[in-house]
This record gives structure tokens, sequence and C-alpha cells, in this order.
């Protein structure tokens, strides 16, 4: 009778540190199936199920509503009922906190690589954030006492709309420049993919941004720790925020892709959206960001630009004469704004080569 | 056989489109459309779309989400749908 797998927390998205169990599906020492859905997970991004990886008989080492950090073990099985129930109670034996060797985030363990630092200190927290490593800024010698508030004590905001603001913090948005153009929306080719349904999006703005990209790779990349970081190949983003959550949808490269192929690739996270199937894959790897409002009645507006991106593309409402406003946010570390000009007009003079 | 304008689905599309727009189905009529309807653009269209699929059983083409863009076009189609996999 002993151990047969131990079933760790995944990390699926770079931003989570720790994930929220949502759900239990099973009890300590149930028989389980391989295969069959042991917990159900709650990244910054996306819901996921977890599942055994072997048949056998399951013993929990966290409970719902628990935060467990990524990487540890969620969950063992045994191959007896009598083994995974006579197991030390979890808590003093994985979980944060217990006063074992305490666990680094993946930030935290990137930091003290690189910095040489000791961790025995932080035992005692038994998760270790890179938060911890950092010493905090000093305090201010004269600090404004704030105004009384009367808005009262806030309403917490959702775990996912927290990973939003932090992924958005990044100093790349302090640093960022914006450019614009006017352009006839949407193309011929648009008006054929999408039928009347021309608000919807505009697929052949999306297999331009591709191709250009490529032309533009400082707009296919991103600014850290001093340097230019420059992705190998272009996965664009579409923002889809209907009401569910923001979450940005990754679409491969469409470079060469048809209107109908880039409608079919849009509607299809769509869809995924709406029905609260966006998985990991769905969300991960984008290069470049397109946020379209351009159904919203808008005439301009300022685009955020995610983490590991150095620009995003917003698209404005048309006008009466047909022509919307694209909005060029983009990080002043990786290019200048003449670059940035030229990739818009680029993609102006494409887009408007399609109405010809 | 029912014609395009004497669909027996008729009712019930209204009904599903009532409750995505959450409006009174009896204030919303056959040419009721996306564009034209207030509350109804391209992502109510969606919604929709997916509500009538939960509801009757049947799966839109992306090729059809952008053509059919009324409620009449809209239960011509659930019906052709569901007539079609009656069919088989």
């Amino acid at each position: 009778m002993s151990l047969r797998d131990v079933i760790l927390i995944p990390k699926e998205f770079p931003q989570d540190e720790t994930v929220r169990v949502a759900a239990a599906c099973v009890a300590d020492g149930d028989a389980v199936a391989a295969g069959q859905t042991v917990l159900e997970l709650e990244f910054s991004k996306a819901a996921l199920e977890l599942p055994s990886p072997s048949a056998g008989f399951v013993r929990l080492l966290c409970a719902e509503g628990d935060d467990v950090p990524v990487g540890a073990a969620a969950a063992e099985i045994h191959d007896s009922r009598e083994s995974a129930l006579a197991r030390p109670a979890p808590a003093a034996a994985a979980r944060p906190g217990s006063g074992a060797q305490p666990f680094l985030s993946a930030k935290a363990e990137e930091l003290v690589l690189r910095r040489g630092l000791d961790t025995g200190p932080l035992a005692h927290l038994g998760l270790v954030r890179s938060a911890d490593l950092v010493p905090a800024e000093p305090a201010p010698a004269a600090p404004i006492p704030a105004a009384p508030s009367t808005a009262g004590d806030g309403e917490p905001l959702p775990r996912a709309k927290l990973a939003e603001i932090a992924a958005l913090a990044a100093g790349q948005n302090a640093l960022a420049s914006g450019v614009e153009a006017l352009v006839r929306l949407p193309g011929p080719a648009d008006q054929a993919a999408l039928g009347g349904l021309r608000s919807l999006f505009t697929p052949r703005l999306l297999t331009l941004l591709c191709g250009l990209l490529k032309r533009f790779p400082a707009l296919n990349g991103f600014y850290a720790d001093g340097a230019a970081h420059f992705h190998p190949a272009v996965n664009l983003g579409y923002a889809l925020d209907m009401d569910l959550g923001l979450r940005v949808a990754a679409l491969g490269d469409l470079d060469g892709a048809s209107p109908e192929a880039a409608r079919d690739a849009v509607m299809d996270k769509i869809r995924r959206y709406m029905r609260g199937r966006l998985a990991p894959a769905d969300l991960q790897g984008v290069t470049f960001t397109v946020s379209d409002l351009s159904g919203e009645g808008v005439d301009s507006f300022i685009p955020l630009i995610g983490a590991d991106q150095s620009a995003i593309l917003g698209v404005c409402s048309p006008d009466e004469s047909g022509r919307a406003r694209l909005v060029l946010r983009f990080d002043h570390r990786m290019l200048e704004g003449r670059a940035a000009a030229r990739f818009l007009n680029a993609l102006k003079t494409a887009l408007e080569a399609q109405s010809t | 056989m029912n014609g395009p304008t004497d669909n027996d689905f008729l009712p019930r599309v209204l009904a599903v489109i009532a409750r995505e727009l959450k409006r009174d189905p009896a204030g919303l009529g056959p040419d009721d459309a996306p564009g034209r309807t207030p509350g109804w653009d391209s992502q109510q269209h969606m919604r929709i779309v997916l509500a009538l699929e939960d509801s009757f059983g049947v799966e839109f083409s992306n090729e059809m989400i952008v053509q059919l863009l009324s409620a009449r076009a809209l239960a011509d189609h659930v019906r052709e749908l569901t007539e079609s996999a009656a069919a088989r």
C-alpha cells in the first residue's frame, strides 16, 4: 500500500503565483479513475479542471477556497483507500506556512537566482512571493493625512480583475505614446465575410496586422530589464469584453488567411468565451492585441498595453462617412513615434487598398 | 409545409430574443433585427444565436450567423436545422 501519484498545481499563466481551489470534486479516500476531475481550479484567466493522472484512491491536500501556490501538491493518489486515509494531515505536510522550506513563486525564484538572495529568514512565510524579496519603498517623511472616505470599505474585486490590473500595471503603459489615423472600415473583403453584421469585427484588419508586425518587430516584442525583446512569431490577441470579464483571445498568426478564416478564428473564440470554455491555450502567448470598440459608438479611446507586449491597436466606431479612427498605443522604449506612425500608415494604406 | 412567413418556430424564437434583449416578447416582431432594434448589436446577436442553439439543440455555422439578420431569418433557419436533424 503506497503513494502512486502526486497531483501538482500546473503553471498555466505566467502571472499566477497562486491558484484558488474553486471546488473539490472528490473526498478523501474516494476511488478515482484516470482522467477523472479531482479539483476545479480558478486561475486568473480561466477556470480549469485538474484530473487524476491514474486510477486509485485520493487524498486531498487542499480544500475549497484555498489559494494554493503554483507547483505545490494539491492531491495524492494512493493504491488503496487505507493508504489514502492513513496519510498525515495535509495541513502540516504540504500547506504554505507549515514551517517547512518556503515555496518560491516563479517570480520569486527568478529573483533569488538572479540576486543570490537568502530565503532562510522568510521560511515562516510558507509561500515567498517576489514582493517579499524586494524592500518596500520608504514612506514619505510627512505623509498627508487622507481625507475620510465617504465610499465605505469598498467592494472586493474579483480575482480575475485583480490579475488584469496587475498585468496592465506593468511599466509599458507609463511610458506609452500613441498615434492615430482615420481609415475607412470595413472594406469590401470584410463586408463579404461579415454579411450585414459589420460592427462585429474587421477580419481583413487582423490578417493585415499579422503581416505588418513581421515588418515592424519592435511592435511584436516588449521591453524588460533594459533590453528589447522580440517575439519569434506573431500571435495576435483579440480583446473580448462582453460582460463576462476582459479576456484576450490568442488568434495566432493570421497573415495570409482569408477574411472568412479570420472571421471564423474570432467567432470560435467568442463562442468559447461566451460559453465559459476558454482554455489556457486560447489565451496564452499573445504578442500584440487588438481592442475593437467599433460597435460601441466611440470616436476615440486609450487602449492599455498588455503584459509582455509593446503595443495595442484600438479600433473606434466609424463616423457617418464610414471612417473609423485607429489608435496605436506603443511603448516608447521599444520604438519612436515616427516608426509607429509608419506602421499605422502602412496599415491604413493596405486597408484602403481593399476599398478601391 | 410552413412558408417563410408562417413559421411555428417564430414565437419561440422571439421569446428567446426577448429574453436576451430583456424586452417584452409582445413588443418584438419578425422584422426586428440587429442594428434596427434597440439593444440588438453585434454582441447581442452572438448571445441570441448561442441562446437559440441551446434552446433548440441546433448549431449555427459562422457563415450563417453573419447572414441571418432578422428574427424571421433566424426562425426560418432554426426550422431548417430542426427539420434537417429530424430527417436524419
